[in-house]
């Protein structure tokens, strides 16, 4: 995993997402007019050049840096639960999936008995459905259900 | 006798028929709609704005007054100047359809309209509650004494600073301008978050004038802090702004009213039964000592209940007009 | 002493049974509230108000008030022991918190340093409130746009005093934030920027979201590579009582300048118009940076808590001054507290102190009470709390992801918020891995939004002149700190580059 060279990708990354929000700064949201003064393009366009000429001296910088960040297996499995509790939300809704991902993570993952996992359930429940829900009365998405109701 | 016979049977299995149906139908009405124990009510500007308070106001009415039971929650929610809690509330599905309100006037329309394709026929228009009109206040230590003083300078290439909200505060001070001929470069208009924002900005003399429904800048009338100097309306406000000159008062002008009306919606999913519901809880609220003391009187704006039919009429024409008169397609 | 003879009769209004009761509650729903990541004061209050609608306009605002006040205490908590601000206001909190807590093993010294210093900087905050409020808030006045502009780029210089090793990076960074804030709907020309099409990026970037995934979430992405060591070498030292979670002398000889020191700062920071608590605490850290601190800030210094505890505190305070002087919300809490008011009949502004004497100096002397009740509640609960933290890891991973995912869901009842959430915690997590500071971030993203309004603002005014800048008093002065703060440093080094060169 550590093959990937971030630490030369990143600044030019920042490169290009500072050429657009120059480009688009400096063209289309106008830039300075002679009676108001700075327009909507000016202040994003400025800091958006001062980051595109940052971008490329951190680049040369990191030409020289010889050490490369390491990317572990499991924190990216970490990400991909947080995007996987995004998406099952749309479909089998919130709660149900915070209660899924919490008896795999646990169960698949991480190995660990039932009983340690049902008070972990039983604490994220607590703090989801009765702090949030019952008590702030946040609501929370029901996916797909929700048509159907 | 045998044709009469039948004739009767006939007339009376219709008259059971009818009746049955009838009655089915009548059954179907009242067990239509109740609302759920939390209604969800959005307000899409700044919570102490004039939105806001004309939000809280009502569902503070329907439950005192037991006009709806449960629970109201009012959430702010001013992301994208509101155009994100707009279409969200346009979208909703089901249950929640039916149990969603959403403050909207002609502020929220406008800018609504210009800015993304969200469009009034995707709500359900509940009601119009009231109608809104501006004034022109000055600061304490604004070097104008009125605004007829104000319109002369700017005539003459000098730079007048007005402040004030965004949406309906600026369509009324572009329609003054057209009225009174002067150019934006000579009278400016600079844009707050909030009403509350841009009163600040008078009372800190950041700008000279602002812009503002009698509401927000009432306390500050009072207290001698701002004064009311043009309204903008065909005639002038009673109490203590009856100072305010209209604009014909001030010169060959024609008066300049932009009514800023101030209703409810839903979204478009809401069921017909629903609407009827809210509709008229509406129409009570505007029945209401409290409504017509606490909240039109007190903040001087002019009462007019339209029910879903004509209020859905009134700004269906009204977004026509708007788009028309900017070129929107 | 007229003010003081007023706040004593405030005292009879605010201490009757019922409104200690009132501001008990407020503070303990405060603390909860506050302690919760995604809900913070704005929603808290706002959720209450109904609740109020029953008592009398007095122990309702007592009870508001308090809670309001006291929401600024429960963000540090699991600002302390997550590393999950629990409020905008907290994130510079966990910066020294949280290496405080579980590298030093300090956790309860860690939330006693947060609270003792929220009490010292609200304490600050509250006795310049009763004696000078109305004066502070016409001072808050005379800060127009060009005054704000010129405040604002101090505030900005102070980014680079946590940019840490190496400033490219640092730069490039602060330079993401702006970038990020200026998406969304231009207030001042009312049209849409940056929005690449999407209804979602109108709404811009939204700030709580943010904060949780690059401070919360990119820590559980980290998080992970300890599960496996035993939670038994993690055993915190500290004794799961009140002493042990007291502060020795020497610590408290620490956390007092800073959080003195901040206390002015921030209420000072609270009185401006739009700026608030969460500015207050960025400032107040940032300024701590330039005087000395035992241990460097970032590492788990006490200077460094109390500097940003004590300033958010102070400027929740501040802004009560315009508020309750001149009817001028300072901020969204206060803008729901107003609007309270109204609902009341009571109408905040210029005559409040004449027409409702009782009430606002009741709401005042409040406050004071608010502070002392808060603090020792929450000097009660540390023990609890620093339970948290003998929680294994591998559970702990679970639960801190939910509730970044229902905190961030809650901010603005949107999965857009999750999805914020999600993808700066990604950002944060790849910064981290490569050597980026995040901080310099999060404090841009606050104050270039202010910062761009206020200058163009300005520019409008003086009709695209510079010389608003130089020829207002305040202005003027303030825009001379701003160049010396950068002229001087760039002077010293290159005298010091020479001296160098003669030496060698």
């Amino acid at each position: 995993m550590a093959s990937i060279k971030t630490k030369q990708i990143i600044p030019l990354l920042f490169v290009g997402l500072g050429l657009v929000f120059a480009v688009i700064g400096f063209t289309q949201l106008g830039f300075w007019n002679s009676v108001d003064g700075p327009q909507p393009g000016f202040f994003p366009a400025i800091m958006a050049t001062v980051m595109v000429l940052a971008g490329i001296i951190s680049f040369f910088q990191s030409l020289k840096d010889d050490k490369n960040a390491e990317y572990k297996l499991p924190e990216l499995l970490v990400i991909s639960a947080g995007l996987g509790i995004y998406v099952a939300t749309f479909i089998i809704g919130l709660v149900p999936t915070i209660i899924l991902y919490i008896i795999l993570w646990l169960k698949l993952f991480e190995k660990s008995s039932w009983k340690a996992t049902l008070i972990v359930l039983a604490i994220c429940s607590f703090i989801t459905i009765v702090v949030f829900g019952m008590w702030l009365g946040i609501q929370f998405p029901m996916g797909l259900l929700q048509n159907i109701l | 006798m045998g044709i009469k016979k039948k004739m009767v049977t006939l007339l009376a299995v219709i008259l059971i028929l009818s009746t049955a149906l009838i009655g089915c139908q009548s059954q179907e009405v009242s067990k239509t709609y109740t609302p759920d124990s939390t209604i969800n009510w959005t307000v899409t500007s700044s919570p102490g704005g004039g939105s806001d308070i004309f939000t809280r106001m009502i569902s503070d009415i329907m439950t005192t007054e037991k006009i709806a039971d449960g629970t109201i929650v009012v959430t702010n929610k001013t992301d994208g100047g509101g155009e994100v809690g707009r279409n969200d509330v346009a979208h909703l599905q089901g249950n929640k359809a039916n149990n969603t309100l959403l403050t909207f006037n002609s502020g929220d329309l406008m800018p609504m309209v210009k800015n993304t394709k969200n469009r009034s026929s995707n709500f359900r228009i509940l009601a119009i509650m009231a109608v809104d009109k501006q004034l022109i206040f000055k600061g304490k230590n604004t070097k104008y004494n009125d605004f007829k003083e104000a319109i002369e300078a700017a005539k003459n290439g000098g730079t007048v600073i007005i402040g004030g909200s965004k949406g309906d505060d600026i369509a009324t001070y572009e329609a003054m301008l057209e009225e009174i001929g002067v150019s934006k470069d000579n009278m400016k208009y600079i844009t707050y978050d909030s009403t509350g924002d841009a009163i600040t900005a008078a009372l800190g003399d950041h700008v000279e004038f602002v812009i503002s429904k009698p509401a927000a800048a009432s306390q500050y009338v009072e207290a001698g802090t701002l004064i009311p100097v043009l309204a903008l309306a065909t005639e002038r406000y009673t109490g203590n702004l009856a100072g305010a000159p209209t604009l014909s008062e001030i010169g060959d002008y024609e008066n300049v009213e932009i009514p800023v009306w101030r209703g409810i919606a839903a979204p478009a999913a809401m069921s017909d039964e629903a609407v009827a519901f809210w509709s008229e809880a509406l129409g009570k609220v505007a029945e209401t000592q409290k409504w017509k003391n606490d909240y039109i009187d007190k903040n001087k704006l002019v009462p007019d209940y339209k029910d879903t039919v004509k209020a859905t009429e009134y700004v269906t024409q009204y977004e026509k007009d708007y788009m028309e008169a900017n070129g929107i397609k | 002493m007229e003010n003081l003879e007023l706040l004593l009769r405030g005292f009879t209004v605010s201490l009757t049974p019922m409104n200690i009761g009132a501001a008990f509650l407020g503070a303990i729903l405060g603390l909860i509230v506050g302690a919760m990541p995604g809900i913070g004061s704005l929603a808290g209050v706002a959720l209450l108000l109904p609740l109020t609608y029953k008592f009398d306009p007095t122990t309702a605002i007592i009870m508001l008030g308090a809670l309001y006040y006291s929401n600024m205490y429960g963000g540090s908590f699991s600002a302390i022991l997550l590393n999950i601000p629990g409020d905008s206001p907290a994130v510079m909190t966990a910066l020294d918190g949280y290496p405080m807590a579980k590298k030093k093993k300090r956790p309860g010294q860690a939330l006693f340093t947060a609270n003792m210093s929220s009490f010292i900087g609200g304490s600050v905050g509250i006795i310049i409130l009763t004696f000078a409020g109305p004066a502070l808030a016409n001072l808050g006045l005379k800060f127009g746009p060009s005054e704000m502009t010129a405040i604002l780029l101090i505030a900005m210089t102070s980014i680079s005093w946590l940019v840490g090793e190496n400033p490219i990076k640092g730069m490039l960074i602060t330079m993401v934030g702006i970038l990020l804030a200026s998406i969304g709907m231009d207030t001042l020309s009312g049209a849409p920027r940056y929005d690449f099409g999407s209804m979602y990026l109108l709404g811009g970037i939204p700030f709580t979201p943010f904060v949780i995934g690059t401070v919360g979430f990119s820590q559980v992405i980290s998080l992970i590579n300890e599960r496996n060591k035993s939670s038994e070498n993690e055993k915190v030292d500290t004794k799961l009582s009140i002493r042990g979670s007291l502060l020795t002398k020497h610590d408290f000889r620490r956390l007092l300048p800073p959080a003195l020191r901040s206390g002015f700062l921030g209420t000072f920071v609270g009185v401006l118009p739009g700026a608030g608590a969460t500015t207050g605490s960025f400032m107040g850290y940032a300024v701590q940076k330039k005087f000395k601190s035992e241990e460097e800030l970032g590492t788990g210094a006490i200077e460094g808590i109390a500097a940003c505890e004590a300033a958010n505190n102070a400027a929740a305070a501040g802004a009560f001054a315009p508020l309750l002087a001149l009817g001028i919300p300072g901020s969204g809490t206060g803008a729901v507290l107003l609007g309270g008011l109204m609902l009341w009949g009571l109408n905040p502004g210029p005559l409040l102190f004449q027409n409702n004497p009782d009430f606002a100096w009741g709401l005042i002397s409040s406050l004071f009470l608010a502070n002392i009740l808060t603090l020792m509640i929450a000097i009660m609960v540390i023990p609890f709390l620093t339970k948290i933290l003998s929680v294994p890891t591998k559970y702990m991973i679970p639960i801190i992801t939910v509730v970044c995912v229902v905190g961030s869901y809650s901010t603005n009842n949107s999965m857009y918020g999750v999805l914020v959430m999600l993808l700066s915690g990604i950002l944060g997590y790849v910064m981290q891995k490569n050597d980026y500071p995040t901080a310099p971030m999060l404090l841009s993203f606050v104050l270039a939004k202010l910062l761009e309004s206020n200058m163009r603002k300005a520019f409008i005014i003086s009709g695209g002149s510079l010389n608003i800048f130089f020829t207002r008093p305040i202005t003027l002065v303030l825009m001379i700190i701003f160049i010396a703060l950068i002229v001087v440093p760039i002077v010293r080094s290159l005298l010091g580059r020479r001296k160098k060169e003669y030496t060698v």
